[in-house]
Parts: C-alpha cells; structure tokens; sequence
C-alpha cells in the first residue's frame, strides 16, 4: 500500500505516494525526473546512484524513501547555479575527469561532500574518499586532479 | 521481496507491539543498507520493514565506564580518531574507515551487529573491545556480551521481540590499545579476511591482557581466538611472540570456502592478519 512521503529535492518540497519497497533513487528518476543518478549495480557497489542525504553522500538505491520522511536531498541537478556549472563541475570538465559520464554525477556528489568541510584534501584522502565510486573510463587520476584543483583554489 | 508495510514507531513500546504482532516478518531498520543487499539477491520474503528514526538513539556517550554508541549511531561518525586518550578505541576507528563513504553514511551501529555476519568488520573490533549489546525487550533492557550475540551466520541470540538500542564499550586500562586490519579485494567489498587485536601492557613491557578476533569468513560468525590470546598473555610482545600469535590463530580456525577464497587461503592471510594487527595495536600503546 501506497504511503505519503515528503521530501525536499534540491531546494523544492515534493509529496510523493511510494511503496514501502521504493528506493530514494527510484522516486528520483521515476516519479520526479531526476535523471542524473543513475541505476547501475542497484546494490550499493558502484556509486553512480550517490546523493547527498541532508549534505551526506549515499547511495540512493539502498536509502527506503519512506525511510528519508522530511529530508533534504541534493542530486547532481542542484548543482548549478544560474546555469551556470558549479566550480567542481567545471573542474571535471577541464581535467577531462568525464569520458563515458555514467559515474560521473555519482562522483561529483561523492567529491561534494569530501570538499564540503574545507579542509585541505592530500590525494590518498581524496582516493579513500571516492572509493565507493567505481569508474570503468579514466582510471581515476583526472577526477582525484579535478576533486583537488577545486580542493586547491578555493 | 513482498514489502508489505512500512512502520515509524514513536516509542520503544510501539516497536516491541509491532515485533509482536509480526514475528518473522518484521525487520527492524537502521540505515537499511543490509536490508536492501539481501532484498536485491531476492532472500527475503515477505517482511514489514519497522524504521526506528522516531527513537532517540542516536549519538556517542563518553563516561568514566567506557563508552555508550546509541544504536541509530551512523557508522561515519566513528570513522574519526583516535583521540590521544582513545587509543583503546583505536580498532572501532579502522573498522569505520574501512566502509565506503556512502555505506559509512547511512549504515548503523545497531544494524551492522544485528546482521549477525562475519564478513562486517564494526562487530570485530566491538568483539576485541568486550563490546556490550543492549537489547530492549518487553522487560527492559537487556545486556548481552557481543560473542553471545552471534549464534551463525546471519542469526543472532535476540529474542522475537528484543531489538538493539546500544552498544558499550567498557574503557580499557591505562597501557591499552587496539587496531583493525582487513584483507579485501578491492576497497569497497566485503572482508576475505579482518581481524582486530586489543593489547594491554604494563610498565615492564609484559603484556597483562589481550584479545584477537578474526572475521570475515573464518567462521560462520567473528571469531574470537583464545589460542592465540594464550600466546600473548603475560608475555613480551617481541617479534617472536607476535609470530606465534598469529600462528596460534591461524591454527585456530576453520575457514569457509567461497567466490572470494578458499579456506585454505583464509587460514594462511589469518596468521597474517593477526600479527599485523597486533602490530598496529602495540604501535598504538602509549
């Protein structure tokens, strides 16, 4: 049976009727069109589906939405600001950190939360930090440079 | 799965109704991140799903005693430390930091000892920390020694309506520190092989107490090792002795064989593995 759920998604409040089996991601991208997580092991393994969860990285394919009742969520989409890419964003494109694109929002939200505390990142960290993302294109090094030009001039 | 309701309890009592009503059925959820991985393998049947988020028991209590994890405690906030005066915890901190970030968020305290798995590596360093369950039933709590907990894989000694609140860590003796190590295919699966090693030695050197638990699949549930425990205590902890330590518990166990390895493998990294984290532990003693 079908149960009311609220959350805020990138800044707007959605009521939305899930299943009790509905996972965070699956009302993402079925119910509200937020394409950017993507589904790709569904088992927490790949990270592609990460978004934060009141500013913490998770995967959204194992969060029960009726479990994320009244929580603020942040996909990819709420990045932007103005149309403009947010500086991460921007620093994946220009070290080539993207090649097929399909970890990448995933990354980016992983990163997000890395970089959130303003401390400074060393590569391992970094590394450590990203670990629960796999990437089968770039074999990491552009995206751990991308996460630490951002880490670097802020 | 036939997920076939979902329940917010606002009180422990509601809880325990609801574990009544639904015996078998019912799962109680912390991060969900267990939950889910057996729902996607298609192991469970039917179940209500009873999410204790209305309940407060959420947080990190520091006393003279030792230190209380509220059940709902994310596992990402023991990922931190240790601080200059918990080294003791040294082993609770490894095992966090082991977790992906994403798992690390949303995983529980509660619900990673719950699981009753050995392939966890949170309930080996709680097991090397003489970690203390409490279990909230129809008559109050109830505290529950870790080891007694784990019945096999994936079963635990909670009665029907019993479900975890907390889980305590008496504070360990001056000259005490502990350290979690885990051999793993890649940095986001599950243990092969983990152990955690909690020493404590006095001002001549001369080791007074120990504990060696080993995970990940050398037993159907953590493993503690009281050969190798008899190695350490009262003697100096050399090379040597750290040696055969590890080799008491490799000697020790009868590992299961899966996709991830053969139990004669497990044998063998064991030995390994308990020395490092003896090694670690010892490196860590103030």
């Amino acid at each position: 049976m079908k149960q009311i759920v609220n959350i805020e998604v990138n800044g707007d409040v959605h009521e939305v009727a899930a299943e009790p089996r509905d996972s965070l991601l699956e009302v993402l991208r079925d119910h509200l069109g937020l394409v950017g997580p993507k589904r790709g092991c569904d088992g927490g393994g790949c990270g592609c589906c990460t978004v934060l969860l009141d500013g913490r990285a998770v995967y959204s394919c194992m969060v029960y939405v009726l479990s994320a009742e009244g929580s603020a969520v942040t996909t990819v989409e709420g990045l932007a600001e103005d149309g403009q890419l947010n500086p991460l964003q921007s620093a994946f494109v220009e070290a080539g950190a993207v090649q097929c694109g399909y970890c990448t929002p995933g990354m980016i939200m992983t990163a997000t939360e890395l970089l959130a505390d303003g401390e400074d990142l060393d590569d391992d960290e970094i590394r450590h930090g990203i670990a629960g993302n796999l990437c089968r294109c770039t074999g990491y090094q552009k995206i751990v440079d991308a996460v630490q030009n951002v880490a670097r001039n802020r | 799965m036939e997920l076939d309701g979902f329940f917010t309890p606002e009180n422990s009592d509601e809880v325990i109704e609801l574990l009544a009503q639904f015996g078998d059925e019912a799962l109680v959820l912390g991060g969900g991140t267990f939950i889910h991985s057996l729902a996607v393998r298609g192991l469970l049947a039917r179940v209500r799903l009873i999410d204790l988020r209305n309940l407060a028991l959420v947080g990190i209590e520091s006393a003279s005693a030792g230190v209380r994890l509220g059940a709902r405690t994310r596992c990402a906030a023991l990922a931190r430390g240790p601080s200059e005066d918990g080294r003791w915890l040294g082993a609770v901190h490894d095992a966090a930091r082991h977790l992906p970030l994403q798992v690390r968020n949303a995983a529980t305290v509660g619900g990673c000892v719950a699981a009753a798995s050995p392939f966890f590596d949170l309930p080996v360093a709680f097991m090397a920390l003489d970690g203390v369950v409490g279990a909230r039933g129809s008559n109050g709590i109830r505290e529950i020694d870790i080891e007694a907990l784990y019945l096999g894989l994936f079963e635990n000694s909670l009665q029907q309506t019993e479900f975890i609140v907390s889980v305590t860590l008496p504070r360990m003796p001056a000259g005490s520190a502990s350290a979690f190590v885990k051999f793993a295919s890649n940095a986001n699966d599950l243990a092969i092989v983990s152990a955690a090693a909690r020493v404590t030695v006095d001002a001549s050197g001369r080791c007074t107490d120990a504990r060696v638990v080993i995970g990940g699949g050398v037993a159907n549930r953590p493993w503690r090792s009281r050969a190798a425990e008899g190695v350490l205590q009262g003697a100096t902890l050399g090379t040597d002795t750290l040696e055969a330590a590890g080799d008491a518990a490799a000697s020790d166990v009868e590992p299961l064989s899966d996709h991830r390895a053969s139990g004669r493998y497990r044998k063998a990294v064991a030995g390994v593995l308990v020395r490092r984290a003896l090694t670690a532990a010892l490196a860590r003693v103030p």
